[in-house]
């Protein structure tokens, strides 16, 4: 299998703070992948250092080397990374700045020189997949979270990376839209895309994520595949959940 | 709040770039001409491009809130430094900010701030300033937005604010959450492929007849003027 993203004994502290201690981690084209781990784990840091944000825009000190996409991060400009890296972030409002809808999905599209025929086929596409093509002239201001949460992954997603990263996608989304936006997730995984989905549901990552990373102190404690991560017992002594389905099977077996 | 207000008027049909000439156009006026009677006349003017633009008066009123206080300061100053002559003085300085900020807010509210930024880039204003400073226009909604919650939530912990006091319950949030959104906005853009030093707009500002007509009316105005 090629490898996407090789992460080798990377640490990260901002100021004196350690964040990251020691990572290593290999994560190949094609797997879809779930990070856990209770708040301040470093979770959302370990996605920011994938797509180079982490050294590029964020200082700190920052140990070890990261190869994505066959390119090493500390060398590539963020928006270079972003030819094969998207990364969705976890507070909407804080992403969205363009006057109308499809002006923010074709925002990163513009940014590439694409021709005028494909940005617009392509918003059309991504805003047809998340259900907001009535809401294409709209000030995405004054769309509700969840359509907002919608509009913010379109962007990313239109911009067709190999990479897709996603930090908590499902925070503001209903039980009826996460489902449907891990079925898109789901069907670009199919067609060979890498996923690395950071996510506190683990409900939602039993059904869809290979393999799960559970992350604790800024350290990789478990790796392996989801159900054999999600049903181990030290996942719940860091504050996380098993999920119900995996305790009801466990306890059938036992009982 | 002061955002584009959608609309099919002379004015917003009007090219951002020939709008941005006739702002400077206007402003250089005021600054020029310094006289009760001219600012009289830019009143007028300015009065007649808000009847054209279908925008209420009402607008800029709601959206500058207790800002008007610094238009009607420079009167209770001039009246305190000299009773006799200050009032006409005070009036000058009033009409000369309220129509700068008249005239400024109605560029605002009538043209996209995409379009803006195309003019922006056009004059050859350095991109990364007109992206910054389409970036706050856009972002002025969202902050006032954000500073109404933040009134309410410190409002049920017993705040009030009061003339005297130091509103710093409001600031401090304010000022932390808008870093933080500054932050992430920087991110996500630069994630979205976005160069500062190479913006690319995609959508090319077209003059229309209309806009001829005004630039070829300008040397005239300009000559009537001085």
């Amino acid at each position: 299998m090629v490898e996407q993203i090789g992460i080798r004994d990377l640490s990260f502290s901002y100021r004196k703070k350690a964040v990251l201690s020691k990572v290593n981690l290999s994560i190949s084209k094609g797997e879809f992948v779930g990070v856990i781990g209770p708040v301040g784990s470093g979770k959302s840091t370990l996605l920011l250092t994938m797509n180079g944000v982490i050294p590029s825009l964020v200082s700190g000190n920052f140990e070890g080397k990261i190869v994505v996409c066959g390119m090493d991060t500390r060398k590539y400009k963020v928006s270079e990374l972003s030819r094969s890296v998207g990364i969705v972030l976890q507070d909407p409002n804080s992403q969205i700045f363009s006057l109308k809808v499809r002006d923010e999905v074709a925002f990163a599209l513009e940014n590439r020189k694409l021709p005028r025929g494909e940005i617009e086929s392509r918003v059309e596409k991504y805003l047809r997949m998340f259900d907001l093509l009535s809401k294409r002239d709209e000030d995405p201001h004054n769309l509700s979270e969840g359509q907002k949460q919608k509009l913010a992954i379109a962007s990313t997603l239109a911009m067709e990376p190999e990479l897709i990263l996603l930090d908590e996608p499902s925070s503001s989304l209903d039980f009826g839209a996460a489902t449907e936006l891990y079925g898109i997730l789901k069907n670009l995984n199919k067609i060979g895309r890498t996923i690395v989905v950071v996510e506190h549901d683990t409900e939602m990552l039993l059904d869809n994520a290979d393999r799960v990373l559970v992350l604790n102190d800024g350290r990789i404690l478990l790796d392996g595949p989801t159900e054999s991560v999600l049903s181990n017992p030290k996942i719940e002594k860091c504050g996380l959940k098993i999920p119900c389905t995996l305790k009801r099977a466990s306890r059938r077996v036992r009982g | 709040m002061i955002a584009f207000i959608p609309g099919n008027s002379l004015v917003h049909r009007t090219d951002a770039r020939v709008k941005i000439i006739y702002l400077v156009f206007l402003l250089f006026i005021l600054v020029t001409k310094q006289n009760l009677g001219v600012l009289v006349v830019m009143s007028l003017i300015t009065l007649l491009l808000y009847q054209l633009s279908g925008i209420p008066l009402s607008q800029p009123c709601r959206d500058l809130g207790r800002g008007w206080l610094f238009v009607v300061i420079p009167i209770l100053l001039h009246l305190l430094i000299n009773p006799q002559t200050g009032i006409y003085r005070g009036i000058a300085v009033s009409l000369f900010l309220l129509n700068i900020i008249l005239i400024s807010l109605l560029d605002l509210y009538t043209t996209e701030i995409s379009s803006i930024l195309q003019a922006l880039v056009f004059f050859k204003f350095p991109s990364e300033l007109a992206f910054t400073l389409m970036i706050s226009i856009r972002f002025l909604p969202v902050m006032q937005e954000e500073l109404n919650r933040i009134r309410v939530s410190q409002a049920l912990r017993g705040y009030g604010l009061t003339p005297l006091s130091l509103p710093i319950p409001l600031i401090v949030p304010l000022l932390h959450s808008s870093l933080k959104r500054a932050m992430e906005l920087a991110v996500s853009l630069e994630s979205r492929g976005f160069d500062p030093e190479n913006i690319h707009v995609a959508v090319e500002l077209k003059l229309a007849a209309m806009d001829y007509l005004f630039l070829l009316l300008l040397p005239f105005l300009f000559s009537l003027v001085f």
